[in-house]
């Protein structure tokens, strides 16, 4: 996939920023404040381009309006893993937390690449850009500041180009509104006296 | 007035309205980076990061930046 190495003036969806904060909790107590954060290494952004452009178009005031209705509060990201460390399940060691395995070289693995995994997205870049192989989970999907984002000019990375963006985007929609059912009992005989 | 607004007003001196002898600053007492393990890890060098811990515990702690790490940050308000 290549991917487009320059930033617009704006987040754009598809963006991949490095070093983005996740603020975990703050709590405020007798004069002390404590804040907990974690620091992602790469994140890509989610949120439907549509709503960003209008978002900056109001938010530096391309466009009047006597309304603010199409400005955001946050734009949705999700993290992008080392896909070695997805497979050794150590990719959030760093916070105690020990992911699953998954064998590279076995069917999860394939299904995995071949983003048939409905919980993750499989990248790979271009060698023009300095990224390993990556995966995206959408469980850990998070928001962040729009003016935080929009700071971090130096730490873009890249943008994934149309369509492919699409499909990224088609994916995280249909893992958020999956439906669990709940397992049904084998009925027997005397349910039906 | 939201949550937002108060800890502006609180935390950052240049809203205070307080007189001139009542202003007050956040000292950060602790700066944690987990985890916090003394002592060298087997980690790939190229992405690490050397840090102390500032807590004055002492100890030399290696962390992977290629990895999602957490950072807490302890701060108190003292009066100047």
């Amino acid at each position: 996939m290549n991917v487009l190495r320059q930033r617009l003036g704006r987040v754009c969806q598809g963006d991949i920023y490095k070093d983005v904060e996740f603020i975990e909790y703050v709590i405020t107590q007798r004069g002390s404040i404590e804040i907990s954060k974690i620091m992602f290494p790469f994140i890509i952004v989610l949120t439907q381009d549509c709503d960003l452009e209008q978002d900056s178009k109001i938010r530096f005031k391309k466009i009047k309006s006597e309304t603010a209705d199409k400005l955001i509060l946050s734009v949705l990201v999700a993290p992008l893993y080392n896909v070695e460390h997805v497979y050794s399940g150590e990719h959030l060691k760093q916070l105690g937390i020990q992911m699953q395995m998954i064998n590279k070289n076995k069917t999860s693995g394939n299904n995995l690449r071949n983003n048939e995994t409905p919980r993750y997205h499989y990248i790979e870049f271009p060698s023009s850009v300095s990224m390993v192989p990556s995966v995206i989970d959408f469980k850990h999907y998070f928001s962040v500041n729009v003016e935080y984002l929009r700071r971090k000019k130096s730490d873009f990375i890249c943008r994934v180009p149309p369509l492919f963006r699409e499909d990224l985007s088609q994916r995280f929609a249909s893992f958020l509104s999956r439906i669990g059912l709940p397992e049904m009992k084998k009925e027997t005989t005397s349910e039906h006296v | 007035m939201n949550n937002r607004e108060v800890f502006t007003k609180e935390y950052s001196p240049e809203s205070t309205t307080e007189a001139e002898d009542k202003k007050t600053e956040l000292v950060i007492q602790e700066k944690t980076l987990l985890p916090n393990e003394s002592g060298t890890r087997s980690v790939d060098i190229s992405n690490a990061e050397k840090t102390q811990n500032q807590t004055g515990t002492g100890g030399i702690s290696y962390y992977d930046k290629s990895k999602p790490y957490r950072i807490k940050i302890k701060a108190k308000e003292i009066k100047k």
